[in-house]
């Protein structure tokens, strides 16, 4: 499946009876859904962009410390299947999109609306427009 | 295969009669009632599913044609009266994917349901909209569903509207699951479930916030959210029953297709290809013993295979078979149905544990392999169809790890009455196990003892037959064995089916009907047919053997057959669709 130029969308949540207790010991922020609008990403490409970041091979669901770790590695993904962003969104994100979105089309702009967007330097440096213009800065 | 939703596209026709004959009447104007069932509906019953939120916009008041037209249910049934119709009205038990908030008044729609990570659950209807389901577990909401169904029932005594109303309760699948659409994990379940784990004094403990929250393990609170569940489902079960008691024709399970919480996001892209997804989910609702329904999806999604698929299946004779459960098969020997061997009987609240615990013993890897789509899920023990003799073939498992008393009392009268009964003695309770020794004394029946892997005790009486193993010895031994014993107890009792072997097989389901005068001197035919959705080519071979005949090609559709001296080997192009008919005998004695 060709995901080439396509965003990339990722849902992420904080798995229910994570207490504080636990905060410091385990990954407590898990991707729930990673896709574009060709297919959900393959669980070899997961796989393969983990190890190379971490050096250890992923477990699933995938899962890590900090919602930061979580945008370097959607980014890593992003960059490792040459679309052009990603949308992170939380569960919480998710909820308050969905329920103002009415059709399709309105759902399929929720994660524009709602997400966080990482682009991917990769392919907004090559551009020669202003948004690549302003990357290179 | 592209099966984008584009709201402008489609007629309103397509969106008032959106699949097997279900008519969305809040969906057009009173006036074209008459027209679109005259002209569009199939033929068969008109299923008419109830759309609470459009009769009520308050706790107090209800709209059944004062104030709109579109809301006058008795007007329906007369019109369709009129046109010779059978109405079957659906009144939904579970929230429903296809109405706005599940179906819901807009004044109680304040608990959005959840999936079990806390996400929303909204679906994409055939038009394209977005419709997200709430809760049925906040108590207003049933303290106004017991006022609108006694409405209900007023309406249609006042207005001696006879016809018949069945609770319609709403699935999706999951992988290889059925799964209700009362599930639910929003905040309004877990209220609801903590006040019950309470009321059972069951251990509860403070979380953060000072709020009480379950101490129990997770899988303990698996099992009494599953009871919780099944609760609420029969509250509104029996309120429904009890209320429109005269019309009450029972409940009816229905998966509704490209309706589980994470199909919106296939369903919403143009490019992402779903056809394999679908039918693998149209197989699933088959496997749990639950009618497809197709109404979520757009004619546009259906095109193709999935449209072959749902023509071959639902049929006419199905959808009465499945309706009128009570119903012999061979009431009509010339219709094809689905051809069924095993039925596992599993408590509905541990539903979620069946499939693994199945896969200990061999069976579903055994099955998956020889009997694919021949077998169902029961989460009901109710055994009304056994007393009309209902598929003598069938063997009935059960698990004595799921049985109490009243359901050891049924099993071992089903045996009495003629079943077959497949019984793992793992786990019986000692009280049963003293029951069953009784049971064989006073009935002067000795079981024939075979040693193979697990100590096997067969009963024979009449035409029934119980047979007992030791699950849990056989989990002990490896695969192969296990498969190896299965294997034995199918060629002993005589199951004959034929294998399908390849690399990937298609999809394939099948049926099986009774002979006439035109079958030669066949005891039954089975058809078999195979369905490949994806976009690679496929190749498989139905292997023959004795006591089954090849005897023809049905509606081939980029599909070929060839006959060959070890069966019949089937080419499936992608989007290709193809029947194959055997004529089945048994050895004359």
């Amino acid at each position: 499946m060709n995901r080439e130029s396509s965003p990339l969308q990722l849902i992420f949540h904080r798995p229910r009876g994570t207490d504080l207790e636990a905060l410091e010991s385990t990954a407590v922020y898990e991707i729930l859904y990673l896709f574009s609008e060709n297919g959900p990403v393959d669980k070899e490409t997961l796989d393969r962009v983990y190890l190379s970041m971490h050096q250890r091979t992923a477990q699933h669901p995938v899962s890590f410390n900090t919602v930061d770790d979580l945008k370097d590695f959607a980014l890593s993904v992003c960059q490792d299947l040459r679309s052009p962003e990603v949308f992170v969104l939380s569960v919480q994100d998710y909820n308050i999109g969905v329920e103002a979105a009415r059709d399709v089309k309105a759902f399929r702009e929720l994660f524009r609306r709602y997400g966080v967007n990482i682009p991917n330097p990769d392919i907004i440096n090559k551009g020669s427009g202003l948004i690549g213009r302003w990357f290179k800065k | 295969m592209d099966i984008s939703l584009n709201p402008t596209e489609g007629k309103d026709s397509e969106f008032v009669l959106p699949g097997e004959n279900w008519f969305f009447y809040w969906k057009t104007s009173a006036s074209l009632w008459e027209s679109k069932i005259a002209r569009e509906a199939g033929a068969g019953p008109l299923f008419v599913p109830l759309y609470w939120g459009f009769h009520t916009e308050n706790a107090e008041t209800f709209d059944f044609g004062t104030l709109k037209p579109e809301a006058d249910l008795v007007r329906l049934f007369r019109t369709a009266q009129q046109l010779h119709r059978e109405v079957i009205f659906l009144l939904p038990l579970t929230p429903v994917p296809f109405q706005p908030s599940g179906g819901l008044p807009s004044f109680l729609a304040r608990n959005p349901a959840q999936d079990r990570h806390g996400m929303t659950q909204a679906f994409l209807d055939a038009e394209g909209i977005v419709h997200k389901v709430h809760s049925f577990y906040d108590p207003r909401v049933y303290q106004a569903y017991r006022k609108y169904v006694w409405q209900l029932g007023q309406l249609l005594s006042q207005n001696s509207v006879s016809t018949e109303i069945r609770g319609l309760r709403g699935h999706w699948v999951e992988g290889l699951q059925s799964h209700s659409f009362l599930q639910d994990h929003s905040p309004a379940f877990f209220q609801g479930f903590y006040r019950f784990l309470k009321q059972q004094k069951l251990p509860l403990k403070l979380d953060e916030n000072g709020q009480e929250v379950s101490a129990l393990s997770a899988e303990e609170e698996k099992v009494h959210s599953a009871r919780y569940r099944k609760l609420i489902s029969d509250l509104y079960s029996q309120t429904a029953s009890e209320t429109l008691s005269g019309l009450w024709a029972g409940e009816q399970d229905y998966g509704f297709l490209g309706a589980a919480p994470t199909d919106i996001f296939p369903r919403s892209s143009d490019n992402w290809p779903m056809q394999t997804a679908l039918m693998g989910d149209l197989l699933t609702f088959l496997d749990w013993d639950v009618v497809p329904s197709s109404v979520m999806l757009a004619t546009k999604a259906k095109r193709g295979i999935i449209d072959r698929f749902l023509k071959d299946l639902l049929s006419h004779t199905f959808m009465q078979n499945a309706l009128q459960r009570y119903v012999a098969e061979e009431a009509d020997p010339s219709a094809l149905l689905p051809l069924v061997f095993f039925e596992f009987f599993w408590d509905d609240e541990k539903r979620g544990q069946a499939a693994k615990a199945l896969d200990e013993l061999g069976l579903i890897p055994y099955v998956v392999r020889d009997f694919r789509g021949c077998w169902r899920w029961r989460t009901h023990f109710d055994f009304n169809r056994e007393s009309e003799d209902f598929g003598p073939h069938r063997l009935k498992f059960f698990f004595s790890r799921e049985m109490d008393r009243n359901r050891f009392q049924q099993v071992l009268r089903l045996f009495l009455n003629g079943q077959k009964i497949v019984l793992d003695r793992a786990g019986l309770d000692p009280v049963l196990e003293k029951k069953l020794q009784l049971f064989l004394t006073e009935n002067d029946l000795k079981p024939q003892s075979i040693n193979f892997l697990t100590q096997v005790g067969l009963i024979r009486l009449g035409d029934g037959m119980l047979l007992i193993y030791d699950g849990d010895k056989l989990k002990e031994q490896p695969a192969a064995k296990k498969i190896a014993f299965w294997e034995h107890i199918t060629k002993y009792l005589n199951l004959r089916h034929l294998a399908v072997r390849g690399e990937e097989l298609p999809f394939f389901v099948w049926k099986t009907r009774g002979t006439g005068v035109h079958d030669l001197n066949y005891d039954e035919i089975r058809r078999i047919s195979l369905y490949n959705p994806g976009d690679t080519r496929l190749k498989c071979q139905v292997l023959g053997s004795k006591n089954f005949a090849f005897l023809k090609v049905v509606d081939p559709t980029n599909a070929q057959a060839k006959s060959t001296p070890v069966g019949v080997d089937v080419d499936l192009m992608p989007g290709g669709a193809i029947g194959l008919d055997f004529g089945h005998y048994e050895d004359k004695t």
